[in-house]
Formats: structure tokens, sequence, C-alpha cells
């Protein structure tokens, strides 16, 4: 799930060697490289949107998780983890990996094997257009905006860390995006995500090695930070319902955050979907999101583990006119990194805060193509008119993004705006889903209504909340029981809107439901080995998140 | 179904294509083969991880004593840029053991077709 993240502060600037820029300018060299080389692979609107649904399962798999390891949810999950402690663990091991191998295993088949070419195409096909319209307009309208909020953020940090001015630095780094994509489309952003990948992991691990050897490794670290109180370095502490762990209760951390928020957030999202749609056929596909899940349930420890660590680090920090926590990790790369090694780091930064941006742009262009343009506006032409279609969105949605970046500059609090009001939609788009997946009998029009009334109440939740009618220990817990409410009005709506509103017949909903999955003909009949197994990675996944909690507990 | 190495063979799949035999290819075709081979992600990851492990590591080897204290008694320059080393070579033994295979025109085509049809295909049935 994606972080608030707060401003960084003024007073934190990186001094960069001659090396740090060098190595900086090497990899984005290699970037607008990789843009070039796969000009000539695009040639149809599937090569631009979906690679060609050609990839093999490791490159999607790294770009799965990378699209979502963008430098806002690195800066963000360390502030977290200084402000609140050990207990953000919560959105990765309970609030991540379960939704990924639940995608990989139970729903993938449906999304690959129907051969809908985005998210919303699978509402238009389960329930109908009004439904479909409402989730593509929602989609297309938060890419966009949200690419503009990244984007700001990626200027900001341009501007607090190298100095660059904020303009100079919103309108180069959108252009060199928008350059990229618009060469190589989707396979063009797929590659730098792996590539990203691996320069962020490498900026990560020095940043870990020096954080554990100066506190004394994880033990050393957590009896250092008992005087925070026992919820910081016990994740299940005070989760109890009358308890005070900031994280919430219990209920609200499996049911809202492990449940409702994370499968919305996993498994209806189409710049994540996307990357498994890419795949070369239905068995690496459903991998994609299992093989994620495994660097997704250690990335903690680059992330929070360090955030932690920087409260007892780095002097002052979180105080009232000091850094604030999302400078926890720029402020280690600074005191702890030697020349080189602080290039690197830096350039994953940079390089994950334009993936995240990429990543919305480039799911943003399919969905209005596919699902706006050539559903509402302009059907039946041939495919290359489609594929300049998507190349003329690509251009325009950028300059979207650069006008919210720089309404993003002038109101600063935006883009928290932007993120609450879009959250209230997640839910209930999962709602019409996992309905629609797993009951056959939920109607035509119940889609719609799930979403509708879903919405309603996760708003409501919220409003009331803000008002100070009904009281929550805090706004994590109220987020997460803002979504359990969403959840259960949506389905409820939808049960009784199926009283009124005939479902489609079995015919038309082949490939889509439960019980009537179509299977890729590429890979049905061919026997895989035991050792490609989605199912036997998706537990080994699970397992792992359940050994990590305990390891936590007892170290 | 579709038969190994036959002009359906789905696109990517390598194992089928090292046990059949290599087919003939036409000038145009051995170049697009040598440049898919140039231009795959492994040839990116191994290239950019190898130089930035090079980059790396040489001040980690004339590291200061000064430098090292500074990063808690560790030299990091120079275990990161051995890392970066190790993994920029696993990736350019992979992508030279294992090299994409080869299409033919015809293939390629086929593939193209495929690909225009499915960005195309019909809508869902009309409400």
């Amino acid at each position: 799930m994606p972080a608030a993240v707060s401003p960084l502060a003024a007073g934190l600037r990186l001094s960069l060697a001659p090396l740090d820029y060098t190595l900086l300018f090497i990899y984005f060299m290699f970037v607008i490289g990789i843009g070039f080389a796969l000009r000539r692979l695009v040639q149809t609107s599937t090569d631009f949107f979906l690679s060609g649904r050609s990839l093999p399962s490791w490159i999607t798999g790294i770009a799965f998780i990378s699209a979502n390891l963008g430098a806002i949810e690195i800066l963000g999950m360390a502030a977290s983890g200084a402000q609140y402690g050990v207990s953000v663990v919560h959105y990765y091991w309970i609030g991540a990996v379960p939704a990924m191998v639940f995608l990989g295993v139970v729903m993938m088949p449906f999304y690959y094997g129907s051969r809908v070419r985005s998210v919303p195409e699978y509402l238009h096909r389960r329930f109908d257009r009004k439904t479909h319209l409402v989730n593509a307009l929602i989609f297309v309208l938060s890419s966009v905006l949200i690419a503009g909020v990244n984007l700001y953020a990626l200027a900001a940090v341009l501007q607090s860390l190298l100095g660059i001015p904020l303009a100079v630095a919103i309108i180069a780094s959108a252009l060199f995006v928008l350059s990229y994509i618009l060469l190589g489309g989707l396979s063009s952003a797929i590659y730098n995500e792996v590539m990203q990948f691996f320069v962020i992991l490498l900026g990560l691990v020095p940043l870990i090695i020096v954080a554990l050897k100066e506190t004394g490794g994880l033990h050393g670290l957590f009896s250092k930070l008992a005087t925070q109180g026992t919820a910081y370095t016990h994740p299940w502490a005070g989760t109890g319902l009358g308890g005070s762990n900031p994280f919430g209760d219990w209920i609200g951390i499996v049911f809202g955050l492990g449940f409702c928020l994370s499968f919305a957030y996993w498994t209806t999202n189409f710049a994540e979907v996307q990357r498994a749609m890419s795949a070369k056929d239905e068995a690496n596909a459903r991998l994609t999101p299992i093989i994620a899940a495994y660097p997704k349930a250690i990335i903690p420890f680059g992330t929070v583990i360090p955030g932690m660590a920087a409260i007892l680090l780095i002097p002052g920090l979180g105080a009232a006119g000091g850094l604030t926590f999302t400078d926890a990790i720029p402020a280690l790369y600074n005191k702890y990194l030697p020349v080189g090694v602080l290039g690197v780091a830096v350039t994953g930064l940079l390089a994950a805060f334009m993936a995240g941006m990429a990543a919305n742009v480039s799911s943003f262009n399919a969905v209005w193509t596919y699902d706006i343009w050539q559903n509402y506006i302009r059907p039946g032409r041939p495919d290359s008119y489609y594929l300049r279609v998507g190349r003329i969105t690509t251009v325009v949605g950028v300059f979207i993004g650069i006008g919210t970046a720089f309404i993003a500059a002038g109101y600063n609090n935006i883009s928290n705006y932007f993120q609450a009001l879009f959250s209230f939609f997640n839910v209930p788009i999962f709602v019409a889903f996992i309905i629609g997946m797993f009951w056959r009998k939920a109607g035509r029009g119940s889609g719609f209504w799930g979403l509708i009334i879903g919405t309603l109440f996760s708003f409501g939740t919220w409003l009331l909340y803000k008002q100070g009618v009904i009281h929550f220990r805090s706004d994590i817990a109220e987020t997460q029981w803002g979504a359990i409410f969403g959840f259960a009005a949506g389905a409820l709506a939808m049960v009784i809107a199926s009283i009124w509103s005939k479902p489609r017949p079995i015919s038309e909903l082949r490939g889509l439901v439960w019980g009537y999955a179509e299977r890729d003909p590429a890979t049905a009949d061919k026997k895989r080995p035991w050792y490609k197994s989605p199912l036997l990675w998706g537990i080994g996944a699970l397992i792992i998140s359940v050994l990590l909690y305990v390891y936590i507990e007892v170290v | 179904m579709t038969s190994a190495g036959g002009p359906e063979r789905p696109v990517g799949a390598e194992m089928e294509a090292e046990r059949a035999p290599k087919p003939v290819l036409t000038p145009e075709e051995a170049r697009n083969w040598r440049l898919a081979k140039l231009f795959d992600l492994r040839s990116f990851i191994g290239a950019l991880l190898l130089i930035f492990g090079v980059l790396v590591i040489i001040p980690g080897i004339a590291a200061s004593q000064a430098t090292i204290s500074k990063s808690a008694g560790i030299n990091l320059s120079l275990w990161i840029g051995a890392l970066m080393l190790v993994v920029g070579a696993f990736f350019v033994t992979w992508i030279l053991l294992r090299p994409p295979p080869p299409v033919t025109a015809a293939e390629m085509e086929a593939v193209r077709k495929a690909r225009e049809e499915f960005g195309t295909q019909g809508g869902p049935p009309a409400h």
C-alpha cells in the first residue's frame, strides 16, 4: 500500500562526488538505451500495452514487486518504522504476501485465461457497461493524478537532496519518463523496473549492514529501543480490542488490512496486474505475484529496520524543527555511505521515483485506449490505429501529470487528499471482483450497486470519524474499519441487487467465474514439473511470513 | 497440441528450442537474433552491474582508514562493489548459456498477426 509521505527537511543536502554523478549518468543512459533497443519490437498495441504477452515470470515477477517498490514506499515505510516501530511489518507480512499468493493461485486464471486485456475489461465481461465505465474512469483519473503526485515527490527529493530547482526537476524527469515509454511501451517500463530493483537493493543492503553493526544486531537494536514502549518492538503487542497499538486491533489488522485493503490493492490494481498479464502464458502469469511475494517479505529489513535504527543513529530525527521521519533513509545514506556506494543508493532512489510514475503512465494509457477509446469512442478500427492512440495518450497523460505536479507543489496537502479520495473506491471495486468471480448468480447490474454502496459506506465511516461522531484509536485503525464496513455493505448490496438483476447466461461467463475457468491452450496440456507449481511456492511464501513474525517476536 | 519447434510454437519456449534442430536462418533473421541476444534484459542488467561494480570497487581497494571508519568500520565500497560484480557476472553467464531462441520471419509474422488480433478482439457481448 502506498504510504503518504511528509516533505523532507530542507537542511539535508547530500554531498555527491563526481564518481556518484557518473554512476547516476551511466544508469540513465542505460534507461534511454533500453527504450531505443525495444523500439523495433513495438509493432502492435499488444506489444505497447502488454509487452506482447511474451515475458517469462522472473521478469514479470520482479517488475510486479518493483512497480510497488517506489521511492515513496521506501521513504514512507522507513518513516513509519521510525515513528511507529516494528508494527509496520504488518503492511508486508499480513498486508501484502497473502493477497499476492491469492492473486497468483486463485484469481490469475480468470484474468489471463479469459483473455481480458485490463482489469476493468473483466468487469465489462462479467457485469455491464455501467460497472466497467465507473471502474475505468476512476482508474484513469487516479493514475494520472497519482503520476503527478509521484512526479512532484521526485522533484522535491531532487531539490532537497541535490539542489536542483523544482520546476526544472519536474519537467526534466517527466520528459525522461515520457521518452522511454513512448519508445518501448510497457516493455520499457518493465525492463527498467527489473534493473531498478537490483540497484535499489544494492543501495539498501549497505544500509542494513551498517545499521545493524552500529546498534549491535537485531537483538541489540530491539533492546536499545525498549524505552519506546512494548508495541514499538512487538508487532502484535497492544492489538487486543482495548489495547493501544497505533496499528489498531487484531480484527482491523487481520480483516481490514490483511483482507479488504490488501486484497483490493494487490488483486485489482491494474498497474500491478498488468505486469502479470504481460507474462507469456498462464503458468508464468500465475507465478508472477508469487515470485514477487518473496522479496516483498524481506524488504522490511531494508526499510522498516533501518528506519527504527535511525531513531538511535540520527540524533534529533522526528523532533520539532529538525529532520523529519521521511529523512531517515537519506540521513543514513549521508552519514554512513562512502563515495560510489552513495551514488548507487541515490541512483536507486531516483530510479524508483521514475519507475513509480512510469507504472502509473503505462497502466493509464492501456485502460484509456482499450477500455474507453476502443469501447465507447472509436470501436472497430485496425490495431495500428490503437497503437497510435496509445502513444498520443501517453504524451497527454504525462502532460496532465506535469500539471498535477505543479499544483501539488503549490498545495502541499493535495497529494494526501488524492490518496484519501481514491482509497474509498478500492475496496468496493474488489467486492465486485470477488463476488463476481465466486458467485455465478451475481446479477448483471449488481456490480455497479456493490461499487456505489460500498464507496458510500467507506466514505461515510471516514466522514463520521473526522466529525468525531465515531471513534477509532488512530487514523490507521479508521482505514481498516472503514474498509471492513465498505466491504460488508458492498457485498450485501450485491446480494440484494441480484434479486432483481438477472445473472448473465453461463455461455457468457465462461472463463470468468469459479467452476467455469478456461485454460490457456498454450499450457493447459503441458505437464509442469512440481517445482514450478504456483500453489507450492505460494504456500512457501505464507510459511516464510509466519516464520518472520515468529523471528521478530523472539529476537 | 503444438509440436516443439513447429510454426505454432509459443513465443519464448526456450526449452523446446534447444532440443529442436536449429532452423536455417536468412541473413536478416540472423541479424535479428543477434540483436535479440544483445538487447535481452539480462545483457542490460549484466553490463550495468559489471560497470557499476568496477567503478565502486576501485575506491574500495584504495580506501583510507577514515573512509572505512565512516561506515562503522566496514569497507562498504569493497563489499558492495564485489557483490555487484558477482551479480553482473551471473546475468552475463546466464545470457551466454541460455540465449533467446532464434525466430524465423514467418514465426514473427504469425506472432504479430496474433497480437494484432488480441489488441482489437471483439468487445464483450453488447448490453
